[in-house]
């Protein structure tokens, strides 16, 4: 029997074809479902995103190559010098060896780059021509970013004992440290160390000078013998300082040729020379007086008893009034 | 341009109660309402400030507080499928509501912004020259908010904000077409090796709790974005900040799929970061007597059965005729209110404001 259908009938009995069919089919697409779990909120996120730039910045795992150009020195660094003997070795290791570990560095606002550690090799990268270093880049204030580049530097090789003194007074000066207890624990090492090293910051200014033009020239036991002289020879300044110069030329001098140096000059100045006594004789040949300069005395002996002591005074005495009188 | 008022009928469909309430509410709110001239009745006669104030006065005596406050983003991969009518409508009937509501325009097409009568390409000078508010041009946007945007000084939230229906009614920041630079600057950022997907989500945190006091955005109830159909950082963005996303279907094949890949997107976030929006899906331009229709529906409702809001928007003239009208700067839900689409758009925005515990 052909039974013709409406045409509503048709849509219905399609859409309950297409009901079942879809039910299982999903209209032949793929469909991702939406995640189902809970979604945390939108406290949580801030929260977790600040906590995980932290981490970051603990983490210290952002490393990158940079431009040596981009590159700016610390204005903490407590290095003065930079060996050029060294720098040159260090740039030959990085030609042959490449680049073993990452300087660190932190960016400032204006994009380019502060060093914390690694002044050295950036100075070497830059003599065997590199134009790009591996950095470490951490977020640091700039209180924290000092005590970096103190700490960091000092615990590296060849710190003089002068440039270690200046860093262990800056970490006090600035409040990262109390005491030098405290200095000992910020830096790693022992508090005598510490006291060492600072010792030399007691020294003369005029000591000091030299130290800042060349921080290696000594360490700390050659300054203990230098703040010895000043106490045996307080007016001795310029011999001492002399003697000190003498390292710049040769630096095979130790602290005892320095203080057979400075004694040698000091002692024989404050030596007067023997002043022989001025005779005055009668006639016969007898010593009447001995006249005799000692500092700012003039000594009379007087030798015959028979001469009035008052009379020799009181001609002394004239004899100086004129000698005041014909001044004026 | 002058606005057509409306009558009390009128009134009492957009805030859904009688004639005599609406009476009964202005006189005791003290509202200034204009009356009909001339012979006849004198006729309340309400603009449309008029009716927002009514519909927050009213909010106010029944003692109204919102459980909640919402982020939502009006979203689909897919373009066309009515993301930013059903942004503008929304933001229009939540106020009604009596909520507090922000709309932000993501899309520097800024057809948000033009729904609600400004113009992107309006400049000062023309505005002077042709007797239009210097209110209806453009200065700024979401972009200018965001700390990524390279100027001097972020401009006050008061600067960029816009009150197309007076203080009650919805509150708008606006776009043009310079917003999508902020998509460059988050790619810059991105490459940079800092994260800004979080950037539009922190805004919103620090906005709503207040912390940061020139952006505060406490007061509001609910913030819309209507975002662009580009998968892009601004709209990750915009999606990682919001609580729930709301996507517009029309009902064929390409909108059903582009459901599945929003869904794939808010895999990622889950799987990435923990945190996104729950989804919703709007039938919109339902066609109840379209077989095909029907196929598209069954498909995403047997898949996406938690995520399916059971009121649609009915396929209607009335959107294209508020689409190509020449005094287009009302949404449709205002412009028309006894129009069967405004009646589904209302019984839409409630049941919404219920899904997500707002009331």
């Amino acid at each position: 029997m052909n039974q013709k259908k409406t045409e509503a009938e048709f849509n219905d009995e399609l859409r309950r074809k297409f009901q079942q069919d879809m039910a299982t089919k999903n209209n032949g697409m793929v469909m991702t479902k939406p995640p189902s779990t809970n979604s945390k909120s939108l406290e949580a996120l801030i929260e977790d995103t600040q906590n995980a730039q932290l981490v970051n910045q603990d983490g210290n795992n952002y490393i990158e190559t940079i431009a040596v150009n981009l590159v700016d020195d610390s204005p903490w660094q407590p290095r003065s010098r930079y060996d050029e003997g060294y720098i040159q070795a260090l740039g030959e290791m990085l030609q042959d060896r490449g680049q073993d570990d990452p300087i660190i560095v932190r960016k400032l606002p204006t994009g380019r780059f502060e060093l914390i550690a690694g002044h050295r090799r950036v100075r070497a990268a830059r003599l065997i021509g590199w134009s790009t270093i591996k950095a470490q880049i951490v977020v640091l204030n700039d209180r924290d970013a000092e005590l970096a580049t103190l700490v960091s530097n000092e615990g590296r090789v060849d710190l003089t004992d002068y440039e270690k003194g200046l860093a262990y007074r800056k970490s006090v000066d600035r409040g990262f440290a109390k005491n030098q207890t405290e200095v000992a624990r910020l830096f790693g090492c022992t508090q005598a160390r510490v006291s060492q090293c600072l010792s030399l910051l007691s020294l003369p200014l005029e000591v000091k000078d030299i130290l800042d033009k060349y921080p290696g020239l000594f360490g700390y036991r050659y300054g203990v013998v230098v703040s010895d002289l000043m106490k045996e020879f307080p007016l001795g300044i310029d011999t001492i300082t002399q003697g000190i110069e003498q390292l710049i030329d040769n630096n095979e001098l130790n602290s005892d040729d320095l203080r057979s140096f400075v004694e040698r000059a000091l002692l024989n100045r404050s030596r007067s020379p023997i002043v022989k006594p001025t005779i005055v004789s009668n006639l016969q040949g007898d010593s009447m007086f001995t006249v005799k300069i000692k500092n700012n005395q003039i000594v009379i002996d007087i030798k015959d008893e028979n001469i009035d002591k008052n009379v020799v005074n009181s001609l002394m005495i004239d004899a100086l009034r004129n000698l005041v009188l014909s001044n004026q | 341009m002058e606005r057509k008022p409306f009558k009390v009928q009128a009134v009492a469909n957009l805030l859904g109660t009688t004639v005599d309430s609406i009476r009964r509410d202005t006189d005791e709110s003290g509202i200034l309402i204009q009356r009909q001239t001339g012979d006849g009745p004198k006729t309340r006669l309400f603009s449309i400030e008029n009716i927002f104030e009514l519909a927050r006065f009213r909010a106010k005596k029944i003692g109204l507080t919102p459980k909640r406050k919402v982020i939502m983003t009006i979203y689909a991969p897919k373009g066309g499928v009515g993301k930013t009518t059903v942004a503008s409508n929304l933001s229009t009937l939540f106020p009604l509501m009596g909520l507090k509501t922000l709309v932000i325009d993501l899309d520097f097409q800024a057809n948000l912004s033009m729904s609600f009568g400004y113009d992107a390409e309006l400049t000062h000078e023309q505005a002077l020259d042709d007797n239009i508010p210097i209110d209806k041009c453009i200065d700024y946007h979401f972009g200018h908010l965001m700390p990524q945007w390279q100027a001097s000084s972020t401009p006050p939230l008061n600067d960029v904000i816009k009150k197309p229906f007076g203080e009650f009614g919805p509150h708008l920041i606006p776009s043009e077409v310079s917003l999508d630079r902020l998509e460059a600057l988050f790619t810059l950022d991105t490459i940079m090796g800092k994260n800004p997907e979080t950037t539009i989500a922190k805004f919103l945190y620090e906005g709503m709790n207040g912390t940061n006091p020139d952006l505060d955005l406490s007061s509001y109830d609910v913030i819309l974005f209507d975002a662009p159909p580009a998968k892009n950082q601004t709209t990750r963005g915009a999606l990682l900040a919001s609580d729930y996303v709301v996507a517009p279907v029309s009902m064929e094949r390409y909108s059903t799929k582009s459901v599945s890949y929003l869904a794939k997107v808010l895999g990622e976030m889950e799987s990435s970061l923990g945190k996104y929006p729950e989804l919703l899906i709007l039938g919109n331009f339902y066609d109840k007597t379209r077989l095909r229709v029907a196929a598209q529906v069954i498909t995403l409702v047997n898949q996406y059965k938690d995520s399916w809001v059971d009121k649609s928007i009915s396929s209607s003239e009335e959107f294209k005729k508020v689409l190509s009208s020449e005094d287009y700067e009302l949404p449709l839900a205002v412009a028309k209110p006894s129009s069967n689409a405004s009646v589904e758009l209302r019984a839409v925005a409630q049941a919404l404001v219920g899904r997500m515990g707002v009331l």
